[in-house]
């Protein structure tokens, strides 16, 4: 492992000495960093289960918002036709109050008199 | 030995689980991958809800004068009320029975509310016809085992106001007579769909590539060319005129000469078209203006001297001498009217006096003074190609009838035929045919389409007019219909009685007495059946309604005609109230 490193390090050095010029180059005072948290094959394994598990509780998440839309939408359409059928029946209360068998029944209708004498300016 | 048996054994194990793990694969690539297409199938079927959304009926309008529009056909939901006695639960039914009786009223089925014990039953009907805000009462009082299906019933604001125009709805959804099957297509819309994936409770969900929702496409809304109040006021009139004549049945239409509108069209008896099941006779559903031809009698007689003046045979001031009887091949035919007997008649007193023997001399005129093939053929191609007599006017009401005309070569009795005709016997047309073609003849010869329908109602609830449609010029040359409409004024012109009920406005307007053939005789000599038909205009001359009245079973004194006892005094009615509606001038 630790030769490979090696091996890694002396090849990076040996491409960044073909850019230089003249003993001087692009990147000739980089140091590379190495962490010292090591991990291991478990680790990685637990840590991509870990993030399907997060992904796969992600989408559930959404789907679930989703479909919670859709009993929303379910609730809004229900007012929306009782509120359409109470606008309707007063569409019809409103229809029947102006029918001319009403108008004709109404108090004012039937108070109404016959003129005795009408004349007419000519 | 032992360690040789216990690794076999871990072996045999693993063997074992690897098989049963194979099966288990085997068949999970069965299911999913070979049956996929079968368990998909049962899944949708399971999870996927398909609903049709009921398009709404379109509904009739009618505009009055002043551009009010009223509803005369409306729509509304209403719920019928049913229960499942397996899901009631015993404690329950009392609490149904009683919630039920105080909402629903009148409309409570109480007779299936013993059923309610019936567990065999899982469909009771509890109520019908319950309005919405009655089931939302029992909707909020979510009694367990009760549910409402929602239903669309036809409304009629103004009552049973123009029932045989209108025609009805069947339970079934299907328009019957009138406008409503004739127009049935376009009023009941297109159903749409709502496809979804519904949970456990039917409710849709918003995701799913199964998701369709189709919008239903209602129907079409009509605004009518009824009048309002002069349709209530015909009606009226026409009732008062039969009660009058101790009549039962009668007929009024009344359309604008210039546009083929029908303003007014009444017939009686009539009936409730909400409780279209409750009548006895089905005869009350038909339109009798489109539907029954008849013998219209002297109101015939405009349109024969308006062909005889249009082919050039008779002038307006041409006389004829009347001899009160003629004989026309074995048949003696007379006027009802005698005392003018003997006279020299000029062409507006044939029509004033309605003389038989003046309309028999006008057709002998078209055949050079004979009625020969020649006159037969005149006369015929004037009633069947310029006044359309034999052919349908496409009015929108459903069922329409034809009239019936002897053809002018028929070897059998064409010219006693043909004489009765001129008067209007022998020959059957439609109230609709008569006032349309009489239409034509006083507005300067254009036939328009006789319609019911002034127009529709767009998307944004403003009414898209329909144009006047021209179906034939020249059905009279403009100078015969001005003298035609001009002769029908001077009748009543000349008259006193009439003449103080038009009081100078603009009315014209010729009577008719139809005999019938008396169904014990086989021959004439029934009732008789009364019409008239004339117009009302203003002051510059222009008729701008035709007005035909019908009144069949009439019983006036001896001596009078129903045509000028009953029916004539209905007309007046009408055509006073038009004027003063309409604010005609003189």
């Amino acid at each position: 492992m630790t030769q490979n490193r090696q091996q890694f390090v002396s090849t990076r050095k040996r491409q960044l000495a073909t850019v230089s010029v003249g003993g001087w180059g692009r990147n000739q005072n980089l140091t590379a960093f190495t962490s010292g948290i090591r991990l291991g094959p478990i680790t990685n394994v637990v840590l991509i289960v870990l993030l399907v598990a997060f992904l796969g509780l992600l989408y559930l998440t959404q789907l679930t918002k989703t479909s919670t839309f859709g009993y929303e939408m379910n609730q809004i359409n229900i007012e929306k036709s009782q509120l359409a059928a109470e606008q309707n029946d007063l569409k019809l209360e409103n229809a029947r109050l102006q029918s001319l068998m009403h108008v004709q029944d109404s108090t004012v209708a039937t108070t109404m008199t016959t003129p005795v004498d009408t004349n007419h300016v000519e | 030995m032992e360690e040789k048996s216990t690794k076999s054994r871990a072996q045999w194990l693993t063997i074992g689980l690897f098989l049963v793990l194979i099966i288990f694969v085997v068949r999970l690539f069965y299911i999913q991958v070979i049956e996929y297409d079968k368990y998909a199938a049962q899944a949708d079927q399971m999870q996927i809800s398909k609903r049709t959304i009921n398009p709404t009926r379109g509904e009739f309008f009618v505009l009055d004068k002043d551009g009010i529009l009223s509803p005369l056909v409306l729509n509304q939901t209403v719920y019928t009320v049913f229960a499942d006695p397996t899901q009631i639960g015993d404690g329950n039914i009392e609490k149904i029975r009683n919630l039920i009786q105080d909402v629903a009223g009148g409309q409570a089925i109480t007779s299936n509310f013993e059923k309610l014990n019936d567990t065999a039953m899982q469909y009771v009907v509890l109520a019908r016809q319950v309005t919405h805000t009655q089931a939302e009462k029992i909707r909020d009082a979510n009694l367990k085992g009760v549910g409402l299906q929602a239903t669309s019933r036809r409304v009629y604001p103004e009552g049973s106001l123009a029932a045989q125009v209108l025609g009805f709805v069947n339970v079934d959804g299907e328009g019957q007579y009138g406008l409503e099957q004739f127009l049935n297509k376009e009023l009941a819309g297109e159903p749409g769909v709502l496809q979804s994936v519904t949970d456990v409770r039917h409710i849709p969900l918003t995701i799913g590539v199964h998701d369709v929702s189709i919008p239903a496409k209602n129907g079409t809304n009509y605004v009518l060319s009824i009048d309002r109040a002069v349709q209530a006021h015909v009606e009226h009139s026409l009732a008062d005129g039969l009660k009058r004549v101790s009549a039962t049945k009668g007929s009024i239409v009344i359309m604008e000469v210039d546009t083929g509108r029908v303003i007014a069209m009444a017939n009686l008896p009539s009936y409730d078209p909400a409780n279209y099941n409750k009548v006895d006779d089905s005869a009350v559903f038909q339109n009798t203006i489109t539907m029954w031809p008849y013998e219209p009698g002297s109101v015939i007689k405009p349109f024969t001297i308006g062909a005889a003046m249009d082919t050039g045979s008779i002038g307006r001031y041409s006389t004829f001498h009347n001899t009160g009887c003629v004989m026309v091949a074995d048949a003696k035919i007379c006027n009802l009217y005698r005392q003018v007997d003997g006279e020299t008649i000029d062409v507006a007193n044939i029509l004033r006096y309605s003389l038989n023997t003046g309309a028999i001399w006008a057709l002998e005129q078209m055949g050079g003074g004979d009625i020969n093939l020649i006159a037969r053929q005149r006369l015929y191609n004037y009633f069947a190609d310029n006044y359309r007599f034999t052919e349908k006017t496409n009015i929108e009401s459903t069922g329409e009838a034809v009239g019936l005309m002897m053809k002018p070569d028929n070897p059998n009795g064409a010219r006693v035929t043909y004489s009765n005709m001129t008067f209007g016997q022998g020959m059957n047309v439609t109230m609709i045919q008569v006032v349309a073609a009489f239409a034509a003849t006083i507005n300067g010869g254009t036939y328009y389409q006789p319609t019911l329908i002034l127009g529709t109602i767009n998307k944004n609830g403003k009414l898209v007019e329909q144009k006047p449609k021209v179906i034939a010029n020249g059905v009279l040359k403009t100078e015969t219909s001005k003298n035609l409409k001009e002769m029908l004024r001077a009748i009543r012109a000349g008259s006193v009685s009439m003449s103080q009920i038009d009081r100078g406005y603009y009315v014209g307007g010729k009577s008719g007495t139809a005999e019938t053939i008396d169904p014990a005789t086989g021959k004439y000599g029934g009732p008789t059946i009364g019409s008239y038909l004339g117009f009302v205009g203003d002051e510059t001359g222009n008729p701008k309604y035709a007005i035909m009245v019908r009144v069949d079973d009439g019983h006036v004194a001896a001596g009078s005609t129903t045509g000028s006892a009953a029916a004539q005094p209905i007309f007046d009615a009408i055509s006073r109230f038009i004027i003063e509606y309409e604010g005609v001038t003189k």
